[in-house]
């Protein structure tokens, strides 16, 4: 009769290892599951329950502010600013699901449109890997991925 | 009196060919084919003006010559970010330039060993470069061998010592612009990601704006650094 206790028990016991360890690895076992499960966990960055493949950091002469690559659709967002030399300067910026580019822009050389798509897949090849930048109107954009912007939150709130 | 005419005359003449050379690169730009990879690439031909300059010139001379330049074709073409770069760029590299000049095999081997080291950083960050990056690596790595051959150069003949002064003199003056643009843009990031890539590239122009002022220099008969250093 005991015998059979202690089998009984090692067996639930078991049983309950294996549980545990199902459970514990399932995150881990693929890609696509963590990336949905990440954003619960560790809010996420912008509004939305879901985070965009990508953020762009827009940086201007006086200011900064990110956006978030749409989910479906292209989107242009002109950003106007007043240099600090008292110039006018407009750069108007888009948004693809994939990528970010220069569409148009007010400076002489135009090179931040030449510069072209910065997308998530094309990051390592180029030259200036996540950036575009504009230098006469001291326009910047970085295109970083979630995961990215989550370790710079963290390590501001560290310093 | 005759070499103070002398002297304002070589600084006219100088500054004028520093204009036109400035106005030059921007309306026939050599690189624009670059532009889209590597933006704000330029030939430099009114640095070239500077290196000569150095050669011709005492210390005085060659600072007002750089600001000159600066400012006027900054007043001219460009706006007041722009002066920022340029200024920035020219104090650096001229400031490199009158060191290196007496030192032209140091200057040659120093660029040799940041070309190399950038291209070290540059594939220790994306170890399989593919497109634009593998040009690049391969390209920096030419213009680390092209200062090495310098050096060597300048060791058996001493009147290649231009080249030295030309390789320190470009890149330094990348190095100083892309301080600026990291200041100025608050994208501490281009030091990283930006810098290497233009250290290897000054070496490359640098190389080439060498050889031709040394054509140049055998030209005008000024390799003798002795007999213009006193007029």
């Amino acid at each position: 009769m005991k015998q059979w206790l202690n089998r009984a028990l090692l067996c639930l016991l078991a049983g309950l290892m294996l549980l545990a360890a199902v459970a514990g690895a399932e995150p881990e076992a693929g890609v696509d599951a963590r990336e949905t499960a990440q954003p619960e966990a560790t809010q996420a960055p912008e509004d939305g329950p879901k985070p965009a493949r990508g953020y762009v950091l827009v940086t201007t002469a006086t200011q900064s502010g990110w956006l978030p690559l749409p989910e479906a659709g292209e989107v242009s967002y002109p950003i106007r600013q007043i240099l600090p030399d008292g110039s006018e300067a407009e750069n108007v910026i888009h948004l693809t699901p994939d990528g970010v580019y220069m569409e148009d822009s007010t400076c002489a050389n135009h090179d931040c449109i030449q510069q072209g798509i910065v997308t998530l897949e094309n990051r390592d090849e180029r030259i200036l890997s996540n950036m575009i930048i504009c230098l006469p109107n001291q326009v910047t954009l970085q295109l970083f991925t979630p995961e990215e912007l989550l370790e710079m939150a963290k390590g501001e709130k560290g310093q | 009196m005759n070499s103070t005419a002398r002297k304002v005359a070589r600084f006219g003449m100088l500054t004028a060919l520093a204009l036109v050379l400035g106005w030059l690169d921007r309306a026939i730009p050599v690189t624009w084919f670059l532009s889209g990879a590597v933006p704000g690439i330029k030939l430099g031909l009114a640095n070239t003006v500077l290196l000569y300059a150095v050669y011709l010139m005492d210390w005085r001379g060659c600072v007002l010559l750089m600001l000159a330049k600066v400012f006027l074709s900054g007043f001219m073409f460009g706006s007041m970010s722009a002066i920022i770069y340029s200024l920035s760029g020219g104090v650096l590299s001229l400031a490199v330039m009158l060191l290196v000049r007496y030192r032209p095999r140091l200057g040659a081997l120093l660029i040799a060993l940041m070309a190399a080291a950038s291209d070290g950083m540059i594939l220790m960050r994306n170890p399989h470069p593919r497109g634009q990056m593998l040009w690049c690596v391969v390209l920096i790595a030419l213009a680390c061998l092209a200062a090495f051959a310098a050096f060597v150069i300048i060791g058996r003949k001493p009147e290649y010592g231009v080249l030295g002064t030309s390789l320190a003199g470009a890149v330094a003056h990348n190095i100083g612009q892309i301080l600026a643009a990291s200041f100025m843009l608050r994208t501490p990031q281009l030091l990283y990601t930006y810098l290497p890539v233009l250290v290897g590239i000054g070496a490359v122009v640098g190389c080439l704006t060498g050889i031709v002022a040394q054509r140049v220099f055998r030209a005008l008969r000024v390799v003798n650094f002795q007999k213009t250093g006193e007029t």
